[in-house]
């Protein structure tokens, strides 16, 4: 403890002592903040010109600081767009100037286009709202979306400014006497330089965008989370978003408004996600290296995503170095990852990353029978091609596979895999249309074997999915950003097998028939604006779902519900014959009113359509639970959800606050039934049932970008309630509303980052939220000689509430300038107070005495530190 | 690199480690008694009885499960061709046939009791299972790692058991259950200089499988199999006495009795189904909705035994790291230390 503590003083004391000569005097500080925050711009200049201005004691009026700043220094200044100013020598323009005179009585100088691209330099992404800028010319230009500028700059040479916030300014010389392309990396600043620098994002997204409940989560806000294990996770950031949650850690996937986990639609560039976790969702399945970003629609969904009734999480992976190789990766005690990319040949490039986990040499060390019997382990590679074809086509080539192996004891092992792959072409036809055509595979496979003598077996089940899907943009002026596309799915699914594991063993073999399915779909989305203040989008989404044989169909007693004694006949269905179509039109609005520039209302609606379910009756969702197409029995689930939000945003943007509430009614779900049976069911009708539910809440977000301190506080208030009343046999809770497992009405998170100085951020997140409904004991009684629990109804107690607090540090180790290596160190420490969170309460009577006991199993019931080295070189 | 490996290992012992633990919860005050109905019916004499009562308040940690008897004015059991068999409540607060039922593989009965209440209640129509004989009995020896006490903490240590399996031989007619239970006789030799010594103990060993023991046979129907019925350590000398009582169940006491086994099994883990109440074979036979607890299980049973040396099974597996606790000195008799036995050898083990 004693090391560590000396360890904390020096990385925070040692940096702070040296950066200092770097600070700017706190007048001047205030003075900026105050001529941002009355007129709304920003002032721009480099660091090493600070020292030289004249900084005013007084002013009359704060509008006049640029003047002021620069009144009988050699410096000038302008203004660009009436957003920023830009403080420069004034020998850059005066020389130019004179130059200019001297030239021009001979000829005239033309214009060149000079373009290029600005990005970071830590995590390679494109910066958008950056600063390009020639003070001798007074020109500038932002970047765009893509961290992409483009001028028209008469030739000659100049002297050009690279700024963006909170990363160090760029002087560069460039000759213009040509079309000049140029691609600029931006260190990270040192302290205060974000205050006299412009905003690197979309300062008003929060306001003007017009999809309420549409969140991003860019990696580089995802790093400084304090990771667990080591490891930075994507699904573990979005938890932390208001109206996402999980039941509890160690379950698979999450929550989203009231919904169930799979009800969400994950797709990697383009591929599903049937399972986005490795071992038991420890770690996710998206290696933080590959991923560029990643977005979740969890209000409005546009009308191009279909087939899940929550939300749609798409994340897309990171394109190669277009200019030069780079390699990153991560060392830690538990897992590792490399990764490497670059270009081949001027229109190809390559992303390649692989991360593997490997605690079974710790497990062996552990005095626990269990744990030195467990054993489990998982790999996952990406790999991304990006092929430029020509200047109006590209290809991307996306390719993924991970495979899971979990053993806990001496009896049964688990293991599951992922391979996703796709390949999508952008192109433009003419001039104004965008054309983007997506193939995508995925595959889930996972089996359970068993090695418990003489009942050794393996069971198995898979999923294969294949889709089509081409997407129409308008480009042009007028109608410009109508959307409109097609997308076939095919889903073959292996409802599960049993195999004998060798011929001694006693198990009998079972191969459930395999499920097919088409899902089709075409949609049209069109952008409104009937005003600059009321704008929005309306999409119109048709889906149909054909079940396909070859099967056969168990017809039932008209009496429901149904069971195998109450079967009459059996329909067969030949190879592709349609055995159930399902279909619906799913319209999607949003409108967004800005009522100034920084408030705005948004409102949406939508209605979804889910032909896939899965089918759980566990305590939460697990990697080998079973997938299941809808069918003549199950028929699609439903949803409609309405949402409306305040979106409010204070002191230049640099707060941004939300209140959404939505309410969603979903008409048809699938439940089951108590004591149902769900693997290796051949009729599964039997113990599923039809229900129906809704879900509302209202989320809260407060959220202060840039600067030393930023982060979130969101508050999520929701509920979640089901109810099953088809039949007097099947109901349940006697036919009443009973909250969904994942109802959990309170959740607080805060995050927070907080960054001293260059080289070193501490970060914080905590979370609260209500413990989940859980079934108790109602009594006990005795069968035979055997205590036999009764339950109450389903869902009608909780187990204690949950919140948790993670902490972590992270150390920049000094990089020079021209260095390619780089690296940092990062110490974490997971659920700080070490608290039991409850994962869930189980009763049994006890094996040696048969008294009746209750427990608790606490997935995480301690602290967990840990260090990973992080490097990179580019 | 040994302080980077107590690093990890306790990192992990950490996060592995005591991730479940008691928790004291008193239901008593939230519930109502619920009836249930425990109705076996066998084939021999005096296997046959129906008790109901109002099931106890779950209290965790306390064996008085507090079940109160419930009082009947008619029961019998009826079968299909409209026999009925009445019962008659004993000493116990258990009704007891008052004719021989023999009930025949295939037939179906159904259970007809009124409370004193004047409440009517029935099951459903049972099916009476088919027989199945146990072929034989084996026993298989393994290793496992046990935890020793010991001054220092708990210790690791490798200890070698016997398996011990019966054959069945499934007769292949749908689904059936098997509900076994095991005892036992170990022999136990302690070493004396008193030559008139009680050397040899013998003690019982009520329930050899820890917890319930049943298993559905839709795995293996139709065909042979090996069900576990306990185990036998290995680190003694002396024999074991081992009998099981195997009985099968049909369809829906194998239904009853797997949802009964998933419920003690479970551990609260995402693989584990989250609690429900189990609904039995008895309603009212107005229709009502009140809910009945246990059921009408329609049972075959057979017994079987089989003593085992412990030496013998050492011998055929030599490959394995057997260990013998060295043998214990005594006065004149084992019970000095063996408390829980008895030095008087039981009928299995006369000559």
């Amino acid at each position: 403890m004693k090391h560590f503590i000396y360890l904390v003083f020096l990385v925070v004391y040692i940096p702070s002592a040296f950066s200092q000569q770097a600070d700017i005097p706190g007048t001047f500080k205030t003075k900026i903040q105050e001529y941002r925050t009355q007129t709304g711009k920003q002032i721009l200049l480099l660091d090493k010109d600070v020292s030289k201005l004249r900084i005013p004691s007084s002013i009359e009026s704060i509008e006049g600081l640029p003047e002021a700043l620069v009144k009988d220094t050699d410096y000038s200044f302008f203004e660009f767009q009436g957003s920023y100013i830009i403080i420069y020598p004034s020998y850059l323009k005066t020389r130019f100037q004179a130059s200019e005179s001297e030239t021009s009585a001979e000829k005239k100088k033309r214009l060149y286009p000079v373009q290029g691209i600005i990005k970071d330099n830590e995590f390679q992404s494109n910066i958008a709202g950056a600063l390009f800028s020639i003070p001798q010319l007074e020109l500038a230009a932002s970047t765009d979306e893509k961290g992409k500028f483009e001028l028209q700059v008469p030739e000659g040479t100049y002297l050009a400014y690279f700024s963006s916030m909170g990363k160090t300014s760029e002087r560069r010389i460039i000759k213009v006497y040509g079309e000049l392309s140029l691609s600029v990396e931006l260190f990270e600043s040192i302290n205060e330089l974000d205050l006299v620098t412009v905003s690197d994002r979309a300062i008003d997204a929060n306001v003007m965008s017009t999809l309420p409940g549409a969140a991003r989560m860019p990696m580089e806000d995802l790093k400084l989370l304090p990771p667990l294990l080591g490891e930075v996770d994507l699904v573990k950031g979005m938890l932390l978003l208001p109206g996402v949650t999980t039941v509890g850690e160690g379950a698979s996937g999450f929550n989203v408004r009231g919904g169930g986990v799979d009800q969400n639609l994950i797709l990697m560039d383009g591929s599903p996600v049937f399972n986005p976790s490795h071992m038991f969702g420890f770690f996710g399945i998206f290696n933080p290296d590959a991923v560029k970003d990643a977005q979740l629609f969890k209000g409005d969904v546009p009308a191009e995503f279909g087939g899940r009734l929550s939300s749609v999480f798409t994340i897309s992976t990171r394109s190669g170095d277009k200019e030069e190789w780079n390699y990153a990766g991560g060392i830690g005690f538990l897992s590792s990852r490399l990764g490497l990319n670059g270009p081949i040949g001027e229109r190809t490039q390559v992303f390649a990353s692989g991360r593997a986990a490997y605690p079974n040499w710790i497990l062996k060390r552990i005095p626990n029978i269990q744990l030195n019997n467990s054993k489990t382990n998982f790999q996952d590679a990406n790999l991304r091609i990006d092929h430029r074809i020509n200047d109006r086509n590209t290809l991307a080539l996306s390719l993924y596979s991970s495979s899971d192996y979990f053993k806990f004891g001496t009896d049964t092992a688990y293991t599951w895999r992922s391979n996703l792959a796709s390949l999508k072409w952008s192109n433009s036809w003419g001039e104004n249309l965008g054309n983007e055509m997506i193939l995508a595979y995925s595959g889930y496979d996972y089996s359970v074997v068993g090695e418990k003598f003489p009942s050794e077996f393996e069971m198995n089940s898979t999923i294969t999915y294949f889709s089509i899907q081409q997407g129409l943009e308008w480009e042009g002026k007028k109608w410009e950003g109508i959307k409109a596309g097609y997308q076939i799915n095919r889903y073959e699914l292996g409802l599960g097998s049993l195999l004998p594991k060798n011929s001694d063993s006693a198990i009998k073999p079972v191969n459930l028939p395999r499920e097919q399915g088409l899902e089709g779909a075409v949609f049209v989305e069109v952008p409104l604006k009937f005003s600059e203040n009321l704008q929005g989008q309306a999409g119109l989404r048709y889906s149909r779902f054909v079940a396909l044989g070859p099967g056969e169909v168990l017809v039932y007693e008209s009496q429901i519900p149904q069971k195998t004694d109450r079967i009459v006949e059996i329909l067969p269905f030949e190879e592709g014959e349609v055995i159930q179509s399902y279909g619906g039109l799913e319209p999607r609005l949003a409108m967004r009113y800005s009522i100034s520039e920084e408030f705005s209302l948004k409102a949406s609606l939508n209605r979804n359509l889910q032909y896939l379910h899965l089918l759980t009756n566990n305590f939460a969702s697990a990697p080998v639970d079973l997938w299941k197409l809808s069918d003549r029995y199950i028929r699609p689930q439903e949803a409609w959800q309405y949402a409306i939000g305040l979106y409010r945003n204070f002191k230049m943007n640099t707060i941004e606050t939300s209140l959404e509430m939505y309410y969603k009614d979903m008409p048809q779900i699938v439940e089951y039934r108590d004591g149902a049976r769900l693997f290796l069911n051949p009729n599964l009708e039997t113990d599923l049932i039809m229900g129906e539910g809704y879900a509302y809440g209202s989320e809260l977000l407060i959220r202060k970008n840039g600067g030393r301190i930023n982060g979130w506080v969101a508050y999520t208030f929701s509920r979640s309630l089901r109810r099953v009343n088809s039949a007097e046999d099947i109901q349940i809770n006697r036919g009443e509303y009973f909250p969904a497992n994942w109802d959990q009405p309170h959740d607080l998170t805060f995050v927070g980052s907080y960054k001293p100085v260059r080289r070193v951020s501490f970060n914080a997140t905590f979370n609260y939220r209500t413990g989940r409904p859980i079934t108790l004991p109602s009594g006990i009684y005795d069968i035979g000689g055997n205590l036999v629990i009764d339950y109450q109804e389903r869902n009608q107690a909780r187990i204690p509430d949950y919140h948790r607090l993670d902490l972590a540090m992270t150390y920049y180790f000094y990089q020079k300038k021209n260095s390619k290596y780089k690296s940092q160190l990062t110490l974490s420490v997971y659920n700080v107070y070490g608290r039991r969170n409850a994962f869930s309460w189980f009763f049994q009577p006890n094996p040696d005495s048969g008294i009746p006991k209750s427990y608790r199993l606490a997935v995480i019931g301690t602290i967990i530190p840990s260090i990973t080295y992080n490097f990179s070189i580019q | 690199m040994k302080s980077t490996q107590f690093f990890c290992c306790l990192v992990l012992a950490l996060l592995f480690s005591s991730c479940v633990d008691e928790i004291k919860l008193n239901l008593s005050k939230e519930v109502s008694p619920v009836l249930v109905v425990d109705a076996w019916i066998g084939p021999k004499e005096g296997q046959s009885y129906v008790q109901v009562f109002t099931s106890g308040a779950y209290v965790s940690g306390s064996a008085d499960i507090g079940t109160v008897s419930v009082e009947l004015v008619d029961v019998f059991l009826e079968r299909e061709d409209g026999k009925k068999i009445p019962f008659k409540r004993q000493w116990d607060d258990k009704y007891y046939p008052q004719e021989e039922i023999n009930p025949e593989e295939g037939e179906s009965f159904r259970l007809i009791f009124q409370t004193i209440e004047g409440e009517n209640f029935e099951s459903s129509w049972e099916k009476f299972p088919p027989s199945v004989q146990v072929e034989d009995m084996e026993v298989n020896a393994i290793e496992r790692l046990v935890l020793i006490p010991s001054q220092a903490g708990n210790l690791l240590q490798t200890r070698t058991f016997a398996e011990v399996n019966v054959e069945i031989s499934d007769p292949g007619k749908g689904n059936l259950g098997y509900l076994s239970t095991s005892k036992g006789i170990s022999e136990l030799f302690t070493k004396s200089n008193f030559d008139n010594c009680l050397c040899t103990c013998y003690r019982n060993e009520p329930n050899l499988f820890k917890g319930m023991n049943f298993q559905l046979n839709e795995n293996f129907e139709g065909r042979s199999y090996q069900k576990k019925i306990g185990e036998i350590p290995l680190s003694s000398f002396g024999r074991f006495y081992v009998e099981t009582t195997l009985r099968v169940l049909n369809v829906f006491g194998s239904e009853y009795f797997e949802q009964v086994s998933i419920q003690q099994r479970n551990t609260g883990s995402i693989f584990d189904p989250a609690p429900f109440r189990i609904k039995g074979n008895i309603r009212k036979s107005n229709g009502g909705n009140e809910v009945v607890l246990g059921g009408l299980f329609l049972f075959q049973e057979t017994r079987y035994t089989k003593m085992f040396s412990r030496s013998e099974i050492r011998r055929q597996s030599l490959s394995l790291n057997h260990y013998l606790e060295p043998l214990v000195s005594v006065a004149f008799s084992c019970d000095e230390y063996f408390t829980d036995a008895s030095p008087f050898k039981p009928s299995p083990f006369l000559p």
